[in-house]
C-alpha cells in the first residue's frame, strides 16, 4: 500500500452503505499510522507485506462491529499485544491516531460508535498489558 | 458497560448470536450462552438477533446478578462462535418464566470442540476483571 494514501479524507462519504464508509475509515486510519513517527515501524514491521490482505479484514472487522452480516470474527486484544513495543504509551499514541481519525468522519454517529468500540478494546488491552499480556500463544490466530 | 445473556436464553439456546460477534465473546454452557464481559466490546450487534430477546446491555435495573453469572460461566465454559442447531424444544421454553431457578445446568457445553477452531479457542481465554462474585441462586 502507498503511504500517500493521507491525503485521502473522508468528508463527503455520508451518502455511501455503511461497509465503504467504514472501508474508507480504515483505509485513512492505516495511513495515518504509517505516516506517524512512533508507530510506522510497529505496524509496517507487523503486517510485513499484506497491506491488502489487513486492510481487508480491519475492514470486515469494524463493518461487523457496526452491523451484522460480515463473516469476520478475531481477538483484536491479542492482535495488539502481540505488536513489538505495546505498552500503555505506544496504546495511548494508537488511540489517539483512532481518535484523530474519528474526527474526519463527517458521520457524527458512525464516528462515536467507533470511538466506543476502539475505547473498549483499549481498555482490554490495559487490562491485559496489566495482567502480564498476551491471552494466547503468539503467533494463534482467532 | 457490556451485554448480557440472561434467564430466557435457557433451553432455547439458539445461538445466532455467536455467528454475528466480531470478537467471539460467547462461552457455551449445556443449555445456554453466556457473553465474557471482558471480551465484549459493547457493539451490541448480538442483540437483535437473538430469537428468544435474552441479550441485553448490563445497564439495565437487576441485571447485576446476570452480569455476574455471565462472567463466572465465561471463564468455565468453553468459547463458542459457529452456531448449531438449537434444541429441538427451544420453541417450548422460549417466554418460560423464572428458568435459572428451574433450568439452569452450570455444566459445559460442547463449544467450538468439534470443529476446526478447537485449538484455538476451545477454552476460556482469561480470568475476568470481575469474577469471584458469588451468582445468587447458585451454590459458590
Amino acid at each position: 500500500m502507498d503511504k500517500g494514501e493521507t491525503s485521502n479524507d473522508l468528508v463527503g462519504s455520508t451518502s455511501e452503505a455503511l461497509p465503504e464508509r467504514v472501508a474508507r475509515f480504515v483505509d485513512r486510519f492505516y495511513a495515518k499510522l504509517r505516516n506517524d513517527p512512533e508507530l510506522e515501524y510497529v505496524i509496517d514491521n507487523a503486517i510485513a507485506g499484506d497491506w491488502a490482505g489487513h486492510l481487508a479484514r480491519m475492514r470486515a472487522f469494524w463493518t461487523t462491529t457496526i452491523s451484522p452480516g460480515d463473516s469476520y470474527s478475531g481477538d483484536p486484544v491479542d492482535a495488539h499485544l502481540r505488536l513489538e513495543g505495546m505498552d500503555r504509551t505506544l496504546l495511548a499514541r494508537w488511540l489517539a491516531v483512532f481518535d484523530d481519525t474519528c474526527n474526519e468522519l463527517p458521520d457524527e454517529h458512525l464516528a462515536d460508535a467507533l470511538r466506543v468500540r476502539a475505547a473498549r478494546i483499549g481498555d482490554q488491552i490495559r487490562f491485559a498489558l496489566s495482567y502480564g499480556g498476551a491471552r494466547s500463544e503468539p503467533g494463534s490466530a482467532r | 458497560m457490556t451485554y448480557v445473556v440472561t434467564d430466557n436464553c435457557i433451553k432455547c439456546k439458539y445461538m445466532d448470536c455467536v455467528e454475528v460477534c466480531p470478537v467471539d465473546c460467547f462461552y457455551e454452557g449445556e443449555n445456554m450462552l453466556v457473553i465474557h464481559p471482558d471480551e465484549c466490546i459493547d457493539c451490541g450487534v448480538c442483540e437483535p438477533e437473538c430469537p428468544a430477546e435474552a441479550i441485553v446491555p448490563d445497564t439495565g435495573l437487576g441485571l447485576e446478578s446476570w452480569l455476574e453469572l455471565n462472567a463466572k460461566y465465561a471463564s468455565i465454559w468453553p468459547n463458542i462462535s459457529v452456531k448449531r442447531e438449537p434444541p429441538v424444544d427451544a420453541k417450548e421454553f422460549d417466554g418460560v418464566p423464572n428458568k435459572l431457578e428451574q433450568f439452569f445446568s452450570p455444566k459445559p457445553g460442547q463449544g467450538d470442540a468439534m470443529n476446526e477452531r478447537d485449538d484455538e479457542r476451545g477454552r476460556a481465554k482469561s480470568p475476568p476483571m470481575n469474577a469471584g462474585h458469588p451468582i445468587p441462586g447458585q451454590n459458590s
